[in-house]
């Protein structure tokens, strides 16, 4: 029976779903990269309030927004070794308590002795924030009080404490936005290693030695077949070495005889090669769906321990391949 | 497997776009359920609302107990 080869580079077989994977990456890191740039500052200032009391800023007017919230930062600058308890406020225009938030801050230094080495530390945490969202329009004041102030031996301190206060309307939440950068950057890492495992498996044989076949039904017309050939070698491997590729129909007479170049990876233990590892990857588009034979043979045979021979049937490709498209009349 | 992978991010990012644009773990004023707070740089909320008030804790005046952090913290 007359067999026609045809060998083109092809599209047809990517794998849409990495892509798309991809892409899902990509929305992610924009979404990142505008939150950004979203969110108006309404107010910045910087203030000293005084033990006990409230200090308020100028009121703001906060329409309801479609995205984002409000957002209210305040860091407080203490001295080391002090800790400030402080309270966030948001008051209506009747000056009632609309909400509040409390932070504990703190800022401490102090020096580590381990196995007869010192040094100092100096660690603070500092900022408290609040985003809240309204279900109207509305007139809010917001106001910062301190609530207790001491030093680490929980003296009180009858000082001001000076805050940096940042109100932000529209402002997203980019928390959920650097999880799910994470989440779908790996996952699409993931699905980049899961490509060549796309397709059943038809044939898997490994041998201690040089030539290596089976077969079992495969292709059709849509079916892409990626033909697998790992190569183990020992202390004598050569740079690189040939694999001759055999293809035989479902009578056994071959179709299709190829010697393609395999560059082996060295890997060496004091400066002496101990073994090799080499890999060769054929795509096929074997029609009619049939039995077919797959054959491989390494040249030269000598260094070689061990031949895998790994069929799949329905493979997808990363990009574009090089397919020998193999049609029996 | 690559669908499922694909899928799955496709999932996250609808989830974590939604929840970031529409700020779902900000404080809703006024509503006396907020299942989806989430706490910004430790700082906790002092009160809750009550039929669409503020109820501040009484407590929150007398935070002496308050020992601050860092690696002295609790020796």
């Amino acid at each position: 029976m007359p067999v026609q080869l045809q060998t083109q580079r092809s599209s047809r077989f990517l794998d849409l779903w990495f892509y798309l994977a991809l892409c899902s990456a990509g929305v992610m890191l924009l979404a990142v990269i505008s939150a950004g740039f979203l969110g108006k500052t309404l107010i910045a200032t910087n203030l000293e309030v005084d033990p006990e009391e409230a200090v308020e800023l100028q009121p703001i007017q906060v329409q309801k927004t479609l995205i984002g919230a409000l957002r209210i930062e305040a860091q407080a600058a203490v001295p080391a070794n002090r800790w400030v308890t402080y309270e966030i406020q948001l008051r209506d225009r009747q000056g009632n308590l609309l909400a509040s938030v409390i932070k504990q801050a703190w800022n401490e230094s102090g020096t580590w002795y381990e196995d007869g080495e010192s040094g100092t530390w100096e660690e603070s945490d500092l900022i408290g924030g609040l985003d809240v969202r309204s279900d109207q329009p509305e007139t809010m004041t917001v106001a910062i009080q301190v609530l207790d102030h001491t030093s680490t031996s929980g003296q009180e301190i009858d000082q001001p404490v000076a805050f940096s206060v940042t109100v932000q309307n529209g402002v997203v939440d980019s928390r959920y936005l650097w999880a799910g950068l994470v989440g779908t950057a790996s996952l699409t890492l993931l699905s980049l290693f899961a490509i060549s495992m796309t397709g059943a498996k038809v044939i898997s044989k490994t041998i201690r030695d040089s030539d290596v076949g089976d077969r079992a039904l495969m292709g059709g017309s849509d079916r892409l077949v990626r033909v697998t050939v790992h190569i183990l070698s020992d202390e004598t491997s050569p740079k690189s070495l040939q694999v001759h590729l055999f293809v035989k129909d479902r009578s056994g007479e071959q179709i299709y005889h190829n010697s393609f170049p395999v560059k082996l990876s060295l890997s060496k233990e004091k400066g002496k090669v101990d073994v090799g590892t080499g890999k060769l990857t054929v795509f096929f588009l074997l029609e009619p769906r049939s039995s077919y034979g797959f054959y491989a043979e390494v040249v030269p045979d000598g260094p070689i321990d061990e031949t895998k021979l790994v069929v799949r049937d329905g493979a997808k490709t990363l990009i574009p391949v090089q397919v020998h498209h193999l049609k029996t009349l | 497997m690559t669908s499922v992978l694909a899928i799955a991010a496709l999932l996250i990012t609808g989830i974590t776009v939604t929840a970031g644009f529409t700020q779902s773990s900000s404080l809703h004023l006024r509503e006396e359920r907020q299942p989806l707070y989430w706490s910004r740089h430790g700082t906790s909320l002092s009160g809750r609302y009550h039929n669409r008030t503020w109820l501040a804790n009484p407590e929150r005046t007398s935070y002496g107990e308050f020992r601050g952090g860092g690696p002295g913290a609790g020796k």
